[in-house]
């Protein structure tokens, strides 16, 4: 079932525009040339693609670049928090600080996403503890890409110009649930 | 230049890889648009069709609510026709009017819902074309039809199909689809309004929505019309009801008068008038004073004042008055009520009722009078009449129950009938009569009553209920007669009864007693007798102790006919039962009958087979007597001819076999007069008989009891001169096939051997020969000594059989003679003494006299065989099916055998018990003996004895039963002092026997 799951477009082509920027186009196009890719690597953002095209691509990338994949989804986090901002910067008028906006995530933003793309599966990020300084989220999804939702929260932070650390812990075997310990030092 | 072209080259071919990278990003790029473009254009056509859709969406609204505005104009004109309408039939009328004409329904009926039916109010359409009033209106039982349906569910109903559905009831005409709306006023149904149409599917939610909407709008209208409707039909059925009761009150066979709380008479009825007409100076005497009438009729009673009296006492009390009966001038007898009317507790009138009662009282006078004969007869019967109520308390005493009694009617009359007569002992008795007068039975049943000075009598009572004319329970009338006389005699009967039982209970108990106690001392008259047999006697004294015997035994007969009669009628012979062969009972009693018939030539039958089927579980004592009494009776009166015993069976069940036996004989035969009393206690067939053939007359007896204790019966069938046959029959338990007869012990001889027996005792060499036979072992008889030496000195036997006490010579005499015979090759030979008597002398003195054994009478197969065995002459043959221990014959084996049965694993436990404690008990007795501690030593010796039986070692527990009396026994102690070494020793050596016969045991058991 999992592999049959589709994933949008946007993150597909905005994946290749991070490992392009990062690594140069002649990356992109050993990495698409190095898949068995159904769709051949021509992404609009509008379509869905099937979520192991992005699994090989991550994996490729991995090697030809000679980078961890944690290190490349973290970069990819920031890369897609940057575009949301351009992009969708009117859910950020609001917010003042990234506690603000990671914790309206499951109630506001991710039902304005479903308007738009009625299919996408998208994460969930439940909120158990929150002060002024400290939060804790459980992130739930089978895609098991907790560590961009890592990347994703501290270009959050970096965003709001607030210095702290992010601390996650895997709940199960599958990494399919993680828990996430945002304290907060500065902002 | 190599270089640059090298640098040129690389370069180049860098240069047309990056070519190519670029024409597939570009490929890509073309790629995801053409298909960014795809998506688009089919999500602008879906954009397309969705606009399509809602505006066709506004359109259908839009028509809706137009349809939605015309409905409820409709509604509106609907409600403005039926304002103020309260007719129901005429609201139902325009309902159906305005549905068919506004709606386009084909037709609409009304019904409404009332005590369990749904009533056609209004029809209208094709049913009903005429658009007129309904003229049969239909009814529908509720729960019948689809209209019956809906006024028990109260929904509203579409049936779109009424051919599909079963409750649709086809009316003259088939319509296929049908619209059923139930009118409700605050939860209950009130009506119907039903629609047909004679296309399928016609009716839509609109229709539904419609009708319900209607049907609401009615139900207020609707209810209030069915309320005043029922108000109308309320009036006018109380106006019927009065005019019932009103015909009633006149048409009432007793005459009526209403009078108010005033006196005022408010009603009389027809035959109030009729009675009193003639006396009224006014006819109409309503609302005029009731004072006023009766005064004007009062004189037509016999006593006019008392009338006048009871009226106004009731009046005056308000108070019921009833079956006051008043005699009238003309001769007519009235029954009045006075009974005042109360409403919500107070007075509001009187009623007047008067009934003329002069027939009926006449003709209870005339039952009183038939009755009072009656009772005259029966008093003229000596028997006493009494009659009670229900309390018991006396109504009437009759002269003879006065005489009976001792009583006068005046000291009767009032009283209770219980205290008066009856002792408590019959209360419950008389409840019982109670109750049986309650349901209105007679019953019969004797009691003793008191007389009035004390005397009790009794009296047999038939008891019946009696009532008054209107059958209510008065009481009761019994009829008694005196049975004193008869009843004083029954029970002098009743006691002399049970005098003369206990008497003849004594009797058997004296008789049984007594036979006991008489036998002992007889048996050992008998036994002395027999043992003077055996001295040296001259012919007189033979003649004497001949006859002495005779009569011994003739009384020891009786005896014990006496006793064992006396123990089967009270119960105590026990059943021992055993698998027995009747063939073989009968045979040994034959052999011993044989010797009785001196003088007689009768030759015995044995005619019972041998096989399996004739054989039985049976008490071998029983069978044996039933026996010997017939067949000794048969020898008794046989001279010479045959008697014999037939058997066959004549009814099987898996549990029983019933045998028919007969004993028939040659013999002088019973005349048929007295067959039939041969079997009572003490009867012989005639005084002749007794005199010439002795007996006690009780043998028979006996053996009918006998033959009953085994569900049989007897009877006896002879001819005079011819012979006798007695036949009876006996219900035996049968053998099971498996249990087969245990395999008796077998010998087999050894070598030639041949035996001589020297016995005189006709019986004894019969009883010997019959076993040697059996073992095949050759033998010669003699009948005393010295023709026994002169076998001796012509044979050579491997054992001799010698009587002790023998005419000629007897045995100490003949054995010392032969083994003074030195050459005689019988010089040696075993000499077995057959003593009569266990006493130890007569032992001794035989082997003193050269013998070297002895068997003591009466003896057993087994014993004999023992003593052959232990001579060499035979052996035992080991039956395979025998896995029975033999305790060896150093030990008491018969009385181990009983002990411990089977158990020999049990016999094993025990023997190493007695191995182990018994040195250390010993050794106590004896320092108890040195000590002269007489008491402890008993004690020990009282403890250790049965230890000494348990092992078989019996002459050491006979031994210690004698030391019990160490205490009181001087001479004892003072020969213990030497005993005690001997036993010490013989104990040493019971205690080897012990060990080895435990090493046999222990060998028996690993088997």
């Amino acid at each position: 079932m999992l592999f049959l799951a589709e994933m949008k477009g946007v993150i597909f082509s905005e994946y290749l525009d991070f490992v392009e920027n990062g690594f140069g186009y002649d990356a992109v196009d050993d990495i698409i040339a190095s898949c068995d890719l159904a769709s051949e690597g021509a992404y609009t953002s509008i379509g869905s693609y099937p979520f192991e095209e992005l699994q090989q691509l991550l994996t490729q990338t991995c090697i030809i670049v000679d980078r961890s994949a944690e290190e490349l989804l973290k970069g990819f986090g920031a890369h897609l928090f940057t575009m949301f901002v351009s992009s969708y910067g009117h859910f950020f008028e609001h917010s003042k600080s990234s506690f603000d906006i990671l914790s309206v995530l499951d109630d506001h933003i991710h039902p304005e996403v479903l308007k738009l793309y009625p299919d996408a599966e998208l994460p969930s990020f439940e909120v158990t503890e929150r002060s002024d300084s400290h939060m804790v989220m459980v992130y739930k999804s089978t895609r098991k890409m907790s560590t961009l939702a890592e990347g994703l929260i501290e270009s959050c932070m970096v965003h709001f110009k607030e210095e702290g650390i992010v601390k996650a812990e895997q709940l199960d075997e599958f990494g399919e649930i993680v828990r996430f310990t945002i304290s907060r030092t500065a902002h | 230049m190599n270089l640059v072209k090298l640098s040129d080259l690389q370069s180049q071919e860098q240069l047309i890889e990056q070519i190519a990278r670029l024409e597939r990003r570009i490929e890509r790029e073309r790629a995801a648009r053409k298909s960014a473009e795809f998506i688009l254009e089919s999500k602008s056509l879906e954009l397309h069709n969705a606009n399509k859709s809602l505006s066709s969406l506004n359109e259908q609204l839009e028509g809706h609510l137009e349809r939605n505005v015309q409905f409820i104009q409709a509604i509106n004109e609907f409600s403005s026709h039926l304002i103020g309408k309260n007719d129901i039939e005429e609201i139902a009328s325009i309902v159906t009017h305005r549905l068919i004409s506004k709606f386009g329904l084909e037709d609409c009926v009304i019904y409404k819902v009332a005590e369990g039916y749904c009533h056609q109010v209004s029809a209208l359409g094709v049913k009903n074309n005429e658009y007129n009033q309904v003229v049969a209106p239909l009814q529908i039982k509720v729960g019948e039809g689809i209209v019956g349906h809906v006024a028990t569910t109260g929904m509203a109903e579409i049936v779109s199909d009424t051919s599909k559905d079963s409750r649709y009831i086809v009316d003259d005409s088939v319509r296929l689809s049908e619209l059923t709306v139930p009118i409700i006023f605050e939860n209950n149904i009130i009506g119907i309004i039903d629609s047909e149409h004679s296309e399928k599917d016609f009716f839509t939610e609109d229709h539904l929505k419609t009708i319900t909407t209607i049907s609401r709008l009615i139900a207020v209208l609707f209810k209030n019309a069915l309320t005043e409707q029922r108000n109308l039909t309320l009036e006018s059925n109380y106006e019927k009801r009065s005019e019932m009761l009103n015909s009633l009150v006149q048409n009432l066979h007793s005459g009526l008068l209403l009078s108010d709380e005033n006196g005022k008479i408010i009603l009389t009825n027809s035959l109030f008038n009729k009675i009193f007409r003639s006396s009224l100076s006014d006819w109409n005497i309503i609302g005029a004073d009731i004072d006023k009438p009766a005064a004007e009729i009062k004189h037509m009673f016999v006593d006019p004042e008392d009338f006048i009296e009871v009226l106004a006492y009731c009046r005056d009390h308000n108070t019921e008055v009833t079956r006051k009966e008043f005699e009238m001038v003309d001769g007519t007898i009235l029954d009045c009520d006075f009974i005042p009317i109360f409403s919500k507790g107070h007075f509001i009138g009187q009623l007047l009722q008067i009934m003329d009662v002069t027939e009926t009282r006449h003709a209870s006078q005339q039952i009183a009078a038939s009755e009072e004969k009656y009772r005259g007869i029966i008093e003229n019967m000596e028997l006493g009449l009494l009659e009670v109520n229900v309390d018991h308390k006396i109504l009437k005493a009759y002269d003879w129950f006065c005489g009976m009694t001792g009583y006068t009617k005046d000291e009767l009359i009032g009283k209770d009938a219980r205290e008066v007569f009856l002792s408590d002992d019959f209360r419950d008795l008389m409840d019982e009569q109670d109750k049986h007068r309650l349901k209105g039975e007679q019953s019969i049943y004797e009691v003793q009553m008191r007389k009035k000075n004390g005397v009790f009598i009794w009296v047999l009572i038939s008891g019946a209920p009696f009532y008054d004319s209107e059958g209510n329970l008065l009481g009761t009338i019994g009829i008694h007669y005196n049975i004193d006389a008869r009843k004083r005699l029954e029970q002098d009967l009743q006691q002399s009864k049970e005098q003369i039982e206990n008497a003849r209970e004594a009797e058997k108990q004296f008789l049984a007693n007594m036979s006991h106690e008489i036998r002992n001392p007889l048996n050992a008259i008998i036994g002395i007798t027999n043992l003077l047999y055996d001295t040296n006697l001259n012919t007189a004294q033979l003649d004497h102790l001949n006859k002495l015997k005779y009569s011994s035994d003739m009384l020891m007969g009786l005896i014990s006919g006496i006793l064992d009669m006396s123990k089967i009628e009270s119960g105590k012979l026990e059943l021992l039962e055993k698998n027995l062969d009747l063939n073989e009972i009968v045979d040994g009693l034959i052999q011993v009958a044989g010797f009785n018939t001196s003088g007689h030539e009768v030759v015995f039958n044995n005619k019972i087979p041998t096989s399996n089927d004739f054989r039985a579980y049976a008490d071998a004592t029983i069978l044996n007597q039933i026996f010997l009494n017939l067949i000794n009776n048969a020898v008794k009166f046989t001279s010479n001819g045959s008697i014999s015993i037939e058997a066959q069976v004549v009814e099987s069940s898996n549990v029983f076999n019933r045998f028919e036996f007969k004993v028939v004989d040659t013999g002088i035969g019973i005349s048929a007069d007295k067959l039939e009393s041969i079997f009572d206690i003490f009867q012989q067939a005639d005084k002749e008989t007794k005199l010439k053939y002795g007996g006690t007359g009780l043998g028979l007896n006996i053996v009918k009891k006998l033959v009953a204790m085994y569900d049989g019966r007897i009877r006896a069938e002879s001819t005079v001169g011819h012979g006798t046959s007695i036949i009876f029959d006996l219900n035996l338990k049968r053998i099971s096939l498996s249990s087969e007869k245990t395999a008796p012990v077998s010998y087999e001889k050894l070598g030639a051997r041949r035996l001589l027996i020297v016995e005189d005792n006709e019986i004894n060499q019969y009883y010997l020969s019959g076993i040697l036979d059996k073992w095949n072992i050759p033998h010669d008889t003699a009948e005393n000594g010295m023709i026994a030496l002169e076998a001796l000195e012509k044979n050579k036997y491997s054992l001799i059989l010698m009587d002790i006490r023998m005419p000629v010579m007897d045995g100490y005499q003949t054995t010392i003679n032969l083994r003074s015979m030195r050459q005689n090759a019988n010089v040696n030979v075993p000499i077995i003494a057959l003593t009569a008597s266990a006493l130890v002398d007569e032992r001794e003195k035989a082997l003193q006299a050269g013998m070297n054994h002895h068997l003591t009478k009466p003896y057993t197969e087994e014993d004999l065989g023992a003593i052959l065995e232990k001579f060499d002459v035979i052996r035992k043959v080991e039956s395979e099916k025998q896995l029975t221990y033999s305790f060896s014959d150093e030990l008491d084996g018969e009385y181990l055998h009983n002990y411990y049965q089977d158990d020999v694993a049990r016999a094993q436990t025990i023997f190493k018990i007695f191995e182990r404690v018994i040195d250390d008990e010993f050794l106590h007795f004896k320092v108890f003996c040195k000590d002269e501690n007489w008491k402890k030593a008993a004690a020990v010796a009282h403890k250790i004895k049965p230890n000494f039986s348990m092992v078989g070692l019996t002459h050491f527990s006979e031994q210690m039963d004698l030391y019990e009396n160490l205490v009181e026994d001087s001479q004892l102690k003072i020969k213990i002092k030497t005993e005690l070494p001997i036993l010490e020793k013989e104990l040493k050596a019971g205690k080897l026997v012990i060990s080895k016969e435990l090493m046999m045991i222990d060998q028996f058991l690993s088997i």
